[in-house]
């Protein structure tokens, strides 16, 4: 194994740095992450390797079915593979106590994730490869909200605090 | 099928949905098919469906959609108007309209769809 994961259908392997997915020094970095976590694996090390690997198992569809232009018949822009791995690392930091998200390819050539509660009460989130997450909410017919957080190395507290909102209040 | 008339406030514009990912449980479409396309000027293309049967929709479908239809979402003009949007019924292919003033700002337009789905009808084929 040559990486923390790499995906049998579309070949592309999740580095664990940003930008760092060519060069031989990630690779090798990744050679050394991969290996730690093989021979010396926490439970929370394996459980996020697991989560990993459902991530990579439900987003590697939609990345090869969107991969060509116009992927839908109205001239839709393909899925990147800089959006795909924006994908894989907010799937990572989506906190666990909340439901799954519907996972979507977007004509603009994003990846949405969607949680869906009733027409009036839906979150949806956005990434489309530039590290930014873009957010839309419907919390009633005269309460929407909008905007855009970056995509850090963890949920950033305003998408945590939506996520809060839609199935809390 | 006649050409519809000029538009008027309750009518029905149809969007027709291509992709398996795109249908949701209960056969919801995911509110991005709704998006404007950046290709194509910040427009959505939709058909004016007012006065067809459910067999004429999907005919229509099946005429001017270059790949296979596998469902349709549906709002009222209104729904359009409401949201600062406005329709350019060109009729080229016949019914073809394309919802037009759109923002170009992903975050507002995402937003905007988003309320259009909540007012829409979904039919799967």
């Amino acid at each position: 194994m040559t990486a923390l994961a790499t995906c049998d259908n579309c070949a592309v392997n999740w580095w664990p740095f940003k930008d760092s997915g060519v060069s031989s020094e990630a690779k090798q970095i990744t050679q050394t992450y991969q290996s730690d976590i093989e021979q010396s694996a926490t439970s929370a090390e394996y459980g996020a390797h697991k989560k990993l690997i459902r991530a990579m198992d439900e987003l590697c569809p939609i990345f090869i079915e969107c991969q060509a232009e116009n992927w839908d018949g109205y001239g839709a822009q393909p899925i990147s593979e800089s959006a795909y791995i924006n994908a894989i690392e907010l799937y990572m930091q989506l906190p666990s106590q909340y439901p799954k998200p519907d996972i979507t390819p977007e004509p603009d050539g994003a990846i949405g994730f969607e949680w869906y509660l009733e027409p009036y009460r839906t979150l949806s989130f956005s990434v489309r490869g530039d590290n930014t997450v873009i957010f839309s909410a419907l919390f009633g017919i005269n309460n929407s909200d909008y905007g855009d957080k970056p995509l850090d190395e963890t949920l950033h507290p305003r998408l945590h605090e939506l996520l809060g909102t839609l199935f809390v209040d | 099928m006649a050409y519809p008339g000029p538009v008027t406030d309750d009518e029905n514009l149809t969007r027709f949905v291509t992709k398996r990912s795109q249908i949701k449980e209960g056969g919801r479409v995911h509110h991005s098919v709704l998006c404007p396309s950046e290709k194509h000027s910040y427009t959505t293309s939709v058909y004016r469906t007012d006065d067809l049967n459910r067999d004429e929709i999907w005919g229509l479908a099946d005429t001017n959609i270059a790949v296979p239809v596998l469902a349709e979402t549906t709002i009222k003009t209104q729904a359009v108007y409401e949201n600062d949007l406005n329709l350019d019924p060109d009729d080229i292919p016949p019914r073809h309209a394309n919802i037009i003033n759109w923002p170009h700002d992903r975050k507002q337009y995402r937003s905007i769809a988003q309320k259009l789905a909540a007012k829409a009808n979904h039919r799967i084929r």
